[in-house]
């Protein structure tokens, strides 16, 4: 039986009740990826343009302009592939200027579905390198482009999840050259939901975590409340409040084998019946190995 | 094309066994890459989950190993991929000298340390270590330095990267990219990296010196066919992430 430390968090409040929304079905088509392809800033199609259908995603390829749309879930990945890293490559704009430049590209490119949707700044990432030589002491770090990402919300309250965000990718003289978006075209209102408190869901938390034998210490290192938007590739019928529980847990250093650290996430929804049913379980790959592996010197 | 072999390690075992704690999504990581190779048209040579992975596929046979075993030694396909946990091997004074992962099945040992293995000197190029704190900033090259032998690039993660449903889909979008032959380095960041749970994924390439090493790091593909260098040639380290 394991505890999990959950720490004291002074929180803004969390209203007693919220609307839940529908989310509307991806619209992806060969249109609409075209569509895509031209507000983001690719040309007219060449001759050689081609548009791919995969498993998860639709991809519109002409030159280096890629853009592609997953099936499941809408979101969108562009890429400008003109851009590429050499010795030269330096980023040095500020991070106002690049949220600025990032802000402009989103409204101008029709990056959301929702007109209007209010953008905010959830920090401004940098792709980064070092090297050295073996034994040697590493050169300096080199900024080599921006990722600025902003978050959504929605009616004030905040998406939290790996979806629910635009990432746009700035090269050092402010081109855009890269974005990604995990952002789900919100429906009607389906319903009023009364939301459950933090302790009630720290409370299912620990109940989780009482069942499970751990070594070491379970600790909660970030809570988040908002509404919960999947990722890339899942199906989404309605956005709903939920609680997500970061945790890391450290087993301490045994014997010749050093403290190993891990990191979860638990996302527990913040009403009692959610609508939402993800359905967690990975089709069986067709393994090219036996179920049970006999030592070839044993044959 | 590529050959690939893929371990996987969740489920450990109470005392006397391998004991750690239990993981949910590495099958789902080691598998969705090796699918989604193979669905580019690579071969998937090996799987081996749980209690059937073993250490002494990555270990080397000079240090009492069978990392060249054509059933599921790393040396014997071009790009491997190991799902468990992982963590820095440190000397007494607590500085990174290696890189050490979990298996469940004590075959002969319950981990691989990586100061065991000699890695690329048979046909092996890339490796995934989709484990926490493979390659820890700001010197990853110290963790894969002496096991380096013709192996042309590692992925892994700095800090933590999280065992989640939500994040299981990075073996196969990592997978499909490279499999079709998206540069290795980018297509690693974007598939591993996740803004939100602050999992900070980092690819290094060795090279002859500087430009080398970032020509390799940041242009090699599985098809691409950059030379193999011995461990004597490497004169430069160079490593890329998001943060």
């Amino acid at each position: 039986m394991a505890e999990i430390q959950i720490p004291a968090t002074r929180r803004r409040s969390i209203p007693g009740s919220l609307p839940v929304f529908s989310l509307r079905p991806p619209a992806v088509s060969g249109a609409a990826l075209l569509q895509s392809a031209r507000a983001l800033g690719a040309p007219a199609p060449s001759r050689g343009a081609e548009t791919i259908l995969g498993e998860y995603w639709m991809t519109f390829q002409d030159g280096p302009f890629v853009v592609a749309l997953h099936r499941r879930s809408g979101a969108l990945t562009y890429r400008d592939r003109r851009w590429t890293v050499t010795p030269e490559t330096r980023f040095d704009l500020d991070d106002r200027r690049s949220v600025a430049i990032a802000r402009a590209f989103v409204r101008k490119a029709r990056l959301l579905p929702d007109a209007g949707a209010r953008l905010v700044v959830a920090g401004v990432t940098h792709l980064r390198m070092r090297g050295g030589p073996p034994g040697g002491e590493p050169g300096p770090e080199t900024l080599l482009d921006a990722g600025v990402v902003f978050r959504r919300q929605v009616e004030g309250v905040p998406v939290i999840g790996p979806g629910g965000l635009v990432m746009v990718n700035l090269s050092g003289d402010g081109a855009v050259v890269g974005a990604d978006r995990v952002w789900r075209a919100l429906g009607k209102r389906a319903g009023r939901a009364d939301v459950v408190d933090l302790e009630r869901a720290s409370g299912r938390l620990r109940s989780i975590y009482a069942r499970k034998d751990l070594l070491g210490a379970a600790r909660v290192t970030r809570i988040e409340f908002g509404y919960f938007e999947a990722g890339v590739h899942d199906t989404q019928a309605y956005l709903e409040p939920a609680y997500a529980f970061i945790i890391e847990v450290e087993r301490p250093a045994v014997d010749d084998a050093p403290a190993l650290r891990s990191k979860t996430v638990e996302v527990i929804p913040a009403i009692a019946r959610p609508r939402q049913r993800w359905t967690m379980t990975v089709p069986r790959m067709a393994s090219p190995s036996p179920a049970r592996r006999v030592a070839a010197s044993r044959r | 094309m590529a050959t690939v072999g893929t371990e996987w390690i969740q489920d450990f075992h109470p005392p006397p066994g391998c004991n750690q704690n239990q993981l949910s999504w590495c099958a789902a990581g080691s598998q969705g890459f090796g699918s989604a190779m193979r669905n580019r048209g690579h071969t998937w040579n090996f799987d081996w989950g749980d209690d059937n992975a073993w250490e002494t596929d990555w270990r080397d046979p000079s240090k009492g190993g069978d990392s060249g075993n054509t059933q599921g030694g790393c040396n014997s396909v071009n790009f491997t991929y190991l799902s468990t946990h992982g963590g820095p091997v440190k000397d007494d004074a607590g500085n990174n000298i290696g890189f050490l992962a979990c298996f469940s099945a004590q075959h002969q040992r319950c981990n691989w340390s990586n100061t065991t293995s000699i890695l690329g000197q048979s046909v092996q190029r890339w490796t995934v270590m989709d484990t926490c704190e493979a390659l820890d900033l700001p010197s990853p090259w110290v963790e894969w330095w002496p096991c380096y032998f013709g192996l042309h690039e590692v992925f892994g993660f700095t800090g933590t990267s999280s065992d989640a449903w939500w994040t299981h889909w990075r073996g196969s979008d990592f997978g499909d990219a490279a499999g079709r032959g998206s540069v290795l380095s980018s297509s690693w960041l974007g598939a591993a990296y996740s803004f939100w749970l602050g999992d900070h994924p980092v690819a290094m390439s060795c090279g002859v010196n500087q430009a080398d090493g970032m020509n390799r790091l940041f242009n090699e593909t599985v098809f691409s066919g950059f030379p193999d260098l011995a461990h004597n040639q490497i004169g430069w380290f160079q490593w890329t992430w998001r943060s």
